[in-house]
């Protein structure tokens, strides 16, 4: 049998940043245990934000030289990045009803705008099966995939532009991380082992759709 | 100026009872990214079948 050893490593690596978060990073003292979702929160956010500006990245190009590699590239970044942000925003209203006393609150810009940014790159999916035209489809495709990527630093900097019940970011920001060095070394793992779960489920997806693609194609011939 | 410092618990005495929304969010973060795990091998399977 053959092992793929991409997803293998990711999904070993997910296990012990889930192993080592749970057991072996201190509770926080004012949130108790809810505040470990933030080990599964924040890295599916950044993921979703990485794979959806490689869409935008991947489009850009392929409006530039047309090769069908690229639209098969920003496709599969786009379905990749919605699994992720369906997982932040999921675990996001999760974390909040302990600490805020709600799940959600439609005021709070940012969770207003990652639900968009959800809804831009599921039309994305919706909108590819409904266009026949392999060319029509990959071009339409890329004008959305790269105005959707715009909301990106729009969500990153709603915290300083909006009153938001979101907290200032603890990491992402140009001093000092806000957080104790155990918690913050798991949430570095974090960050990497789901950046890599993020290249496993890519390469599984791109292959998809080249399999699909190619049998599309026999089927053509073969007609 | 709304703060975000985050510091560990060392009295576990403090500690407040929030562990259900903790295990429901991990349980069904995992679970999404198993399901579509799973997805992606059945997609793959089916297509190289055709």
């Amino acid at each position: 049998m053959k092992i793929s050893w991409l997803p293998a490593i990711a999904g070993a690596a997910v296990v012990g940043t889930v192993i080592r978060a749970v057991f072996y990073t201190p509770l926080e003292a004012k949130q108790g245990a809810a505040q470990k979702i933030f080990y599964i929160h924040v890295p599916a956010a950044w993921v979703a934000f990485l794979a959806f500006f490689l869409v935008a990245v991947a489009s850009g190009v392929y409006l530039w030289i047309r090769d069908q590699r690229l639209d098969r590239f920003a496709e599969s970044s786009a379905e990749v990045g919605v699994v992720f942000t369906t997982v932040v925003l999921i675990t996001g209203p999760l974390w909040a009803k302990p600490i805020w006393g709600t799940y959600w609150a439609w005021w709070d810009v940012r969770l207003i705008s990652t639900l968009f940014l959800w809804f831009i790159y599921v039309s994305y999916i919706v909108l590819r099966g409904a266009i026949e035209s392999p060319s029509l489809r990959a071009r339409y495709s890329a004008v959305l995939g790269i105005l959707g990527a715009f909301l990106i630093p729009f969500i990153h900097l709603s915290v300083y532009l909006f009153a938001t019940m979101h907290p200032m970011p603890i990491v992402g920001k140009p001093s000092a991380p806000s957080l104790p060095n155990e918690m913050l070394l798991t949430l570095m793992i974090s960050l990497a082992s789901f950046t890599l779960l993020y290249a496993a489920f890519m390469r599984s997806r791109y292959r998809y759709a080249e399999e699909r693609d190619a049998a599309t194609a026999r089927n053509h011939s073969d007609a | 100026m709304r703060k975000s410092v985050m510091q560990p618990l060392r009295e576990t005495t403090l500690m407040p009872e929030t562990s259900a929304y903790f295990h429901v969010a991990y349980t069904v973060a995992l679970g999404i990214y198993a399901a579509y795990a799973l997805s992606l091998y059945v997609r793959r399977k089916r297509v190289r079948a055709k």
